[in-house]
C-alpha cells in the first residue's frame, strides 16, 4: 500500500519550547487515521506542518508522495488535499454559497459542478437556511460545517481534519461520520486529530497517539485490540501520572 | 464590596494592560511603560507649572481671555479623549462587567470599579493636573471661588458620559455585524468632526477675500492718484496728503473690520459656550471673573447634574442587564426569522453569481480571487470608512482646481488630471499596504491552495481596481468639468492611469509580502504597532513611492519640453509617450508579479502567522 503521509523526525520549537520532538507517521492511503493526543499534546500543530500552514523546525515530510518542504512539489500535494484547520480558514464577509463558489474555482472547478455541489452540502450540513448570513454572524458550529464542506468540495484524494466534530450538534455529527465513512470505502485517505478517544476509537482505522509531543503508538486498531483496549493504551501513555492518584481532599470534606 | 476585591480589581486592569503592551513586543512594552512612567513624573511639574501660571501669570488677562484660555483647554482635552475612546472601541474588549456577575461581588461595586476604571486613561493623567494646578492658581491669586468644584464637575460629567455612551454602544454591539457598523460610525463622526475646520476653511475662505479686496481697492486708489498726478491734474503736496488719506482710511478698514469680525467670533463663543455643556467650565470660569455669583453657581450645578443622572442611568443599565432584561432581543430573532423565511430563494444564489463572473484575459483563480476580494470589501465597514480620507481631500482638491486661475498652461491642466488619477490611488492605500491583513483566517485559504502565488497577487491587485477607478473617474469629471482637458490629453489620462496604478501595485504587493500587520475586525488600524513593519512602511512611502510615481509624469514633462522650445507643436507626444509607457509597465508588471508570488509563497507561513495574531 503507498504511503499517503510519512514523515521522518518532523520537528517544531516555538522558542525554546519543543511542541513537536521528532515524529516519524507513516499514514497508509485508505486508510483513516485517527491522531489522538490530550490538550496541548501537538495535535494541531502537527497538522498545519503537514498542510503547511507552519513552517518546521526540523524532518522532512512527504504527503501524497510530493515533499511538502519544496516549493513546486508542495503546490502538487495542496491540488489533492481538503483541509479543516484548527481555527478554520473563513473570510467575515462573504456568506456560506458564496465561500463554497470561491474555494471551487480556486480549484478550477467547473461552475455547474460547484452550484451542484454546493446545494448538495449545505442541505446535507443544515445550512440551506443560512444562506442570507455573513460567515462572521455564524456559530461556531456552523462555522466548522462550512469549513468541512470547503474542504470536500473539490473531492480531495486526502483529507487532514483538525477536531471535526467540536462544538458540532449531535444529528450534524452523524451526517459527518456517515460523509466521512463513504470517503474512505472508496479508497481516500482521512486524517484526523482528536482529543476525545470515544471518536477515534468508533470511526478510525489506524491510530497514532501523541503525548508532549512524542508519538508513542502507531498501529492499527486490530492490532491494539489484541492486546487490550484503546483506553488502556492511551491512559497507559497519557495519563502516567493517573497512577498515584491525587485526591482533592477539601473537596470531599462535607459542605458546610 | 471590600478592600480585598477593589485590590483584585485593580490588579486584573493593570495585567490586562501590561499583557497587552507585552503582546506587541518587549520594545513596545518597554516604550509604554516609559510613556506612563514619564506621565506620571510629567503630572507633578505640570501641576506645579500650571499653579504658577494661574497664580503669577494671569494678571493682566481679562475674564474673555480666561474663557480663551479654558476653551483651549477644553478643546485639546476632548481631542485626546476621544481618541483614547475611539482606541478603547476598536479594541471593544474593554472591562466587560458580564465577565464578573457571576462572581459574588455586589453589583455596586463591580459598578463603581468598572467606572473608575475607565478614568486610567493618558489623557486625563496630563490633564487633570494641569487644569487643577491652573484652577487653583486662579483662585489663590485671583480669588475665582468657583474653579475647583467646575473642574471637578467637568470631569465627572465627561468621564460618566463616556461611561454611559461606552455601555450603550456596548449593548448595541452584541450584534457582531451591528457592531462593526457602530465602529464604523463612530469613527467616522469623530473623524469628520475634526476634518470640519478645514472644510469650512477650504469652502469659505470668507475673510481672506474680504481682506483681498480692502488692498486691491486701495492699490486702485493709489494708482487713480499717480495718474492724476501725471496728468498734472494734483501737484505732488496734494499727491501725498491724499495718498495719507487713502492710507490712513485702509487701516481704519481693516482696524475696524478686525475689531468686527472679533467681535463676530466672540459671540460665537459664548454662544457656543451656553449651548454646549462642555463650555460651561470656561464660562462659568469668566463669569466669576467678572464678579457674578448666579452664572457660576448654575454651571457648576449643570454639569453635576448630567454627570450625576448619567452614572444613574448607566447604573441602572447595568442592574436591568443584569436581571436579564436588555440582552433578549425582540428584533434579531424576528430577522433570524425573516433570514430563514427566504431561505433557498434564488435570490441567495443570485449574491453567489458576482463570484462566478469570469474576466477576461485573466486566470480562473485570480478572477476568484479579485472578486471575493471585491465582494468583500464592498461589504466590509471599514472599507467605506476608508473612503472618508479621499472625500475629504477630494472636497479640498476640487475647491482647489475651481479657485485656480481658469487660463493656466495646458500641461498644467494635464496635472491636475494625474493628481485626480493619484487621489484614487490614495482612496486604497489603506488595504493596498497590507492586502492579507484585512483576511485574517481566510489567508489560510490561500496558503492551502495549489494556486500559484502571482495569480493570487493578481487577483488581490484587481479587487482593488474598482474602487480606485471609481475615485480617479470621479475626480477627473470635476477636473474636466472645471479646468477641460485637451483631448489627447484626457485620451492619455488612460495609460497614464494603468501605468501609475501598476507601478502602485507592484509596491504594495511588496509591502503586502513584507510588512505584513494585524488587523482587528472591523477596523482599520493595525491591531498592535511594531516598530520593523512601520519602519518599512514609512521608508515605503518616503522613497519609492514617489521615485516609481514621478517616473510616470515623464511622458508629460517632455511633451512640455518639447513644445516650450517649440519644437514639433501639435503632435500629441504626451500621448504617444504615454502609450508606450503603459506596454512598458504592463511587461514590467507581468515580470515582477510572477518574482513576487515567489516572495510571498516563501513567505506565506510568517505572514499567516502574523495576519491571524488575536488581537489582545
Ligand atoms: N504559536 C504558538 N506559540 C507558542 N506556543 C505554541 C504555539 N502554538 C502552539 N503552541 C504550544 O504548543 C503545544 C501544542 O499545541 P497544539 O498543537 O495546539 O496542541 P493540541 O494537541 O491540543 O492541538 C501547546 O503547549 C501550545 O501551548
Ligand atoms: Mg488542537
Amino acid at each position: 500500500m503507498p504511503l499517503a503521509i510519512e514523515t521522518h523526525e518532523l520537528t517544531r520549537y516555538f522558542n525554546d519550547f519543543c511542541a513537536v520532538g521528532g515524529i516519524d507517521l507513516r499514514v497508509e492511503q485508505g486508510t483513516f487515521y485517527g491522531f489522538l493526543g490530550p490538550n496541548g499534546a501537538g495535535k494541531s500543530t502537527t497538522i498545519k506542518m503537514l498542510t503547511g500552514l507552519l513552517a518546521t523546525s526540523g524532518g522532512t515530510i512527504k504527503v501524497l508522495g510530493r515533499n511538502m518542504l519544496d516549493a513546486r512539489e508542495s503546490l502538487d500535494a495542496k491540488r489533492h488535499m481538503g483541509v479543516v484547520p484548527e481555527d478554520l480558514a473563513l473570510f467575515d464577509n462573504l456568506t456560506a454559497r458564496e465561500y463554497l463558489t470561491f474555494v471551487g474555482r480556486i480549484h478550477l472547478m467547473p461552475r455547474e459542478t460547484i452550484r451542484q455541489r454546493c446545494d448538495e452540502l449545505l442541505a446535507l450540513l443544515g445550512l440551506e437556511g443560512e444562506e442570507k448570513k455573513l460567515t462572521l454572524e455564524f456559530s461556531h458550529g456552523m462555522k466548522k460545517k462550512l469549513a468541512l464542506a470547503a474542504a470536500i468540495l473539490s473531492n480531495p484524494d486526502l483529507l487532514f481534519l483538525d477536531e471535526p466534530f467540536e462544538g458540532v450538534d449531535a444529528v450534524t455529527s452523524r451526517v459527518i461520520r456517515d460523509l466521512l465513512a463513504g470517503f474512505v470505502a472508496r479508497g481516500s485517505t482521512v486524517f484526523l486529530t482528536s482529543h476525545v478517544l470515544e471518536i477515534v476509537e468508533r470511526l478510525c482505522t489506524h491510530v497514532g497517539i501523541i503525548v508532549k509531543g512524542k508519538l508513542v503508538e502507531q498501529a492499527s486498531l486490530a492490532t491494539i485490540h489484541q492486546t487490550g483496549s484503546l483506553e488502556d493504551r492511551f491512559l497507559h501513555h497519557a495519563g502516567a501520572q493517573l497512577e498515584t492518584p491525587h485526591k482533592l481532599n477539601w473537596l470531599e470534606e462535607a459542605a458546610s | 464590596m471590600n478592600l480585598e476585591h477593589l485590590r483584585a480589581f485593580f490588579w486584573l486592569r493593570w495585567r490586562l494592560l501590561v499583557n497587552q503592551w507585552q503582546r506587541g513586543g518587549r520594545v513596545n512594552a518597554v516604550l509604554m511603560i516609559v510613556l506612563l512612567v514619564g506621565a506620571i513624573a510629567l503630572a507633578v511639574p505640570s501641576f506645579v507649572l500650571s499653579l504658577g501660571l494661574g497664580v503669577f501669570g494671569l494678571d493682566r488677562a481679562e475674564p474673555n481671555h480666561l474663557l480663551y484660555i479654558w476653551d483651549g483647554i477644553v478643546v485639546a482635552f476632548l481631542f485626546f479623549w476621544s481618541l483614547g475612546l475611539l482606541t478603547d472601541l476598536q479594541r471593544a474588549e474593554t472591562f466587560a462587567l458580564s465577565k464578573f456577575l457571576h462572581l459574588p461581588v455586589p453589583l455596586s461595586g463591580a459598578f463603581l470599579i468598572n467606572y473608575l476604571g475607565t478614568l486610567l486613561r493618558i489623557s486625563l493623567v496630563i490633564f487633570v493636573p494641569v487644569t487643577l494646578g491652573l484652577a487653583l492658581g486662579l483662585s489663590i491669586r485671583h480669588g475665582l471661588w468657583s474653579a475647583v468644584p467646575l473642574v471637578a464637575a467637568f470631569f465627572l460629567m465627561i468621564t460618566a458620559l463616556t461611561y454611559q455612551l461606552q455601555g450603550w454602544l456596548a449593548s448595541l454591539m452584541s450584534n457582531p455585524r451591528r457592531r462593526r457598523a457602530i465602529v464604523v460610525t463612530v469613527t467616522a463622526v469623530f473623524v469628520l468632526i475634526f476634518q470640519l475646520p478645514n472644510l469650512l476653511r477650504f469652502i469659505r475662505p470668507g475673510g481672506l477675500q474680504q481682506r483681498a479686496e480692502r488692498s486691491n481697492q486701495m492699490l486702485a486708489e493709489m494708482k487713480a492718484l499717480e495718474r492724476q498726478f501725471e496728468a498734472k491734474e494734483i501737484d505732488a503736496a496734494e499727491q501725498v496728503r491724499r495718498q495719507n488719506e487713502v492710507i490712513e482710511r485702509y487701516q481704519a478698514d481693516s482696524a475696524e473690520a478686525k475689531r468686527q469680525s472679533e467681535a463676530r467670533w466672540e459671540r460665537y463663543a459664548k454662544l457656543v459656550n451656553v449651548v454646549l455643556p462642555v463650555g460651561w467650565l470656561p464660562l462659568g470660569i469668566m463669569t466669576t471673573a467678572q464678579g457674578r455669583i448666579v452664572p457660576p453657581l448654575l454651571a457648576l450645578a449643570g454639569m453635576s447634574l448630567i454627570g450625576g443622572g448619567s452614572l444613574w442611568c448607566a447604573y441602572r443599565t447595568t442592574i436591568g442587564i443584569y436581571q436579564g432584561r436588555f440582552t433578549a432581543r425582540p428584533a434579531s430573532s424576528t430577522t433570524v426569522a425573516v433570514a430563514a423565511a427566504d431561505a433557498g430563494t434564488p435570490a441567495s444564489s443570485r449574491s453567489a453569481r458576482l463570484l462566478e463572473m469570469r474576466l477576461p484575459l485573466v486566470s480562473e483563480p485570480a478572477a476568484a480571487v479579485a472578486l471575493a476580494g471585491f465582494r468583500a470589501l464592498l461589504r466590509a465597514p471599514e472599507s467605506k470608512m476608508m473612503l472618508l480620507t479621499p472625500l475629504v481631500l477630494g472636497v479640498m482638491f476640487g475647491s482647489a482646481v475651481f479657485r485656480s486661475p481658469a487660463e493656466g498652461p495646458l500641461a498644467l491642466r494635464a496635472l491636475t488630471g494625474i493628481g485626480a488619477i493619484g487621489l484614487g490611488l490614495f482612496g486604497t492605500l489603506q488595504t493596498m499596504a497590507n492586502q492579507f491583513g484585512f483576511d485574517r483566517d481566510g489567508f489560510r485559504v490561500y496558503v492551502l491552495s495549489a494556486v500559484p502565488r502571482r495569480s493570487i497577487l493578481l487577483g488581490k491587485n484587481l479587487a482593488n481596481l474598482p474602487i480606485t477607478l471609481g475615485i480617479a473617474v470621479l475626480t477627473l469629471v470635476i477636473v474636466e468639468i472645471a479646468r477641460p482637458l485637451r483631448l489627447d490629453h484626457l485620451a492619455a489620462m488612460v495609460p497614464q492611469f494603468v501605468s501609475m496604478f501598476l507601478l502602485f501595485c507592484l509596491l504594495m504587493n511588496l509591502l503586502s509580502i513584507f510588512a505584513p500587520l494585524p488587523i482587528a475586525a472591523g477596523s482599520l488600524k493595525p491591531a498592535q504597532t511594531k516598530l520593523t513593519p512601520a519602519l518599512l512602511q514609512f521608508l515605503m512611502f518616503a522613497t519609492l513611492f514617489p521615485l516609481t510615481q514621478v517616473f510616470t509624469l515623464l511622458p508629460l514633462g517632455i511633451e512640455a519640453l518639447v513644445h516650450w522650445q517649440g519644437i514639433a507643436r501639435g503632435v500629441p507626444i504626451y500621448l504617444l509617450l504615454s502609450l508606450v509607457q503603459c506596454a512598458a509597465v504592463l511587461l514590467a508588471y507581468r515580470l515582477a508579479i510572477a518574482l513576487e508570488g515567489d516572495w510571498l509563497q516563501a513567505r506565506e507561513q510568517k505572514i499567516l502567522e502574523v495576519v491571524t495574531s488575536k488581537v489582545p
